[in-house]
């Protein structure tokens, strides 16, 4: 197997029913590799357990069988960046924002000035403008998840997992969200996966996207985007855009191509 | 069209603070004219000025405060015992829920109980001392503190938990920095709630016999002898200390979890 990035091999995931009528499957045989410093959207109908595949990855989930390995360590030994849909829900709000960021310096043992000095250069150096002083709850939608984003980044993680982070954004904010995390994501060198039900998100973020068939899952195919990076939003209404988009839709609705 | 429904907007501090008075000058307007119209006999409902003249005597005498004092130690001494008892078991059964399931009963039972039946056993097992009313108020606190808190705890969004064990903080870490501050709204309430309860049945605790002094002890002297102004002053001091004590939590409440609701 390859040792760099993320190689997940034979992963199985089952629930046990209410009705004492066995196991029900999530999903089953799912194997895929994601790189160092690739972009990987995970594409699928609502249900096919999208989330639920991510939280095995993280290890916040129990497995039935299979393995995770980053960087040949498994997942459960790793340091992995998790981006929750519900952004006003990962956040404490009895923080400020800037105490919120430093959280993984905070779990570590950092202390408090070498916090707050460590989150003031980090947001200067990615040029984030957020008001580091205000409670979370005073943020707007689009700046919590930033903050939430921030947050996960400020000490790099293995493995960064993003389930479906701009789903309760408007469009413009998920614009604005979305070019923000390639900016911060480029050069930072680590396997992601980004869950969405978007497949212009999907085509617009990844380099490759894994479609999933619906409950119980299982990969129906793998779609490379060829776009170069950094992306201009005009990628969006390119023919190969499109292309890619009735491609992704036809695996993913089973139509033949 | 205008809406038929009164407006809810808040209003300013200063307008809030006009209304609040609103209420008690309407009581002692209504007191002041049932006492003038004779409507309850002066000899069983003293008129305002009596009262409150032999409520100015007593905060100037040092019974009153020996009093206080005494229900005071008492209550707070029933509050911190159950406070102490009532948020790590709220705080365990709100996280585990086989611990919860393992005191349902027992909790669900103890709530069905006027907790005033218990007074007599407490005073059976301590004696007619002060421990045995300040378990009885501590009864109550246990149970309050101990169903908030279990309702905050369950109730925190599983997203942050989530969060707290992606970033494999310890169990001390997520308590501390997760799962107290996201039950605090709850739990700052039952503290509000249960110490008026506490006050409240240390009160009646002293009205019983054996007890040497407290509020209680004060209010019942002066009806078994008859004072009735100093009945009513009592009455009224009593009724002020614990108004005083919930406001205080109050404000705790509105300084120390600001994120309340949001």
């Amino acid at each position: 197997m390859a040792v760099g990035g993320l190689a997940v091999r034979g992963l199985a995931k089952s629930y046990g029913s209410n009705n004492g009528a066995g196991r029900i499957p999530v999903f089953s045989d799912i194997s895929f590799n994601v790189a160092n410093g690739e972009i990987l959207s995970i594409f699928g109908p609502n249900g096919c357990g999208k989330s639920t595949l991510l939280s095995v990855i993280a290890g916040l989930s129990d497995r039935d069988g299979g393995m995770v390995e980053i960087n040949g360590v498994d997942s459960r030994q790793a340091t992995i960046g998790f981006v929750f849909q519900d952004y006003h829900a990962s956040l404490f709000p009895w923080w400020k924002t800037w105490e919120n960021i430093a959280l993984n310096l905070r779990i570590h043992g950092v202390r408090k000035a070498e916090r707050r000095s460590a989150v003031e250069a980090f947001v200067q150096r990615v040029n984030v403008d957020l008001p580091l002083d205000n409670y979370t709850y005073n943020l707007s939608g689009g700046q919590q998840q930033l903050c939430v984003i921030l947050r996960e980044l400020i000490r790099l993680p293995s493995l960064l997992l993003l389930d479906e982070p701009f789903a309760a954004l408007d469009y413009r904010n998920r614009m604005l969200l979305e070019e923000k995390l390639l900016e911060l994501l480029s050069g930072a060198g680590i396997p992601v996966i980004i869950v969405t039900h978007d497949i212009n998100d999907a085509i617009f973020l990844a380099d490759n996207i894994l479609i999933l068939s619906p409950s119980p899952a299982h990969i129906r195919n793998r779609i490379t985007v060829p776009f170069e990076r950094p992306r201009p939003q005009a990628v969006r209404k390119s023919k190969l855009f499109f292309d890619i988009y009735n491609r992704a839709l036809d695996i993913s609705t089973g139509c033949p191509a | 069209m205008s809406s038929p429904l009164p407006s809810r907007e808040i209003h300013s501090s200063k307008t809030d603070g006009r209304l609040v008075l609103i209420g008690p000058a309407v009581l002692l307007c209504a007191w002041f004219f049932v006492s003038v119209c004779s409507i309850v006999p002066s000899i069983l409902l003293p008129p305002p000025a009596s009262v409150l003249s032999q409520a100015g005597a007593d905060l100037l005498a040092p019974g009153i405060w020996r009093d206080a004092m005494i229900t005071l130690m008492r209550s707070f001494g029933g509050y911190v015992l159950g406070v102490a008892i009532g948020i790590p078991l709220g705080v365990l059964s709100g996280l585990f829920p086989a611990f919860y399931k393992s005191f349902e009963f027992p909790v669900d039972f103890g709530r069905s109980l006027p907790v005033l039946t218990l007074f007599p056993i407490f005073m059976v097992l301590f004696g007619i001392g002060d421990f045995s009313r300040i378990a009885t108020a501590a009864y109550p606190t246990i149970l309050t503190v101990l169903i908030y808190t279990y309702y905050g705890v369950r109730d925190i969004p599983r997203t942050r938990l989530m969060v707290a064990r992606a970033k494999k903080a310890s169990f001390g870490q997520t308590l501390k920095w997760v799962v107290l501050p996201s039950a605090a709204p709850q739990i700052i309430a039952s503290l509000r709630v249960s110490l008026s309860w506490a006050y409240l049945i240390v009160i009646v605790t002293e009205m019983y016999a054996g007890s040497d002094g407290g509020l209680g002890y004060r209010v019942m002297n002066a009806y078994t002898s008859f004072e009735l102004p100093e009945l009513y002053a009592s009455i009224l001091i009593t009724g002020t200390l614990g108004y005083i004590l919930n406001r205080g939590l109050v404000r705790m409440e509105e300084r120390f979890v600001h994120w309340a609701g949001k």
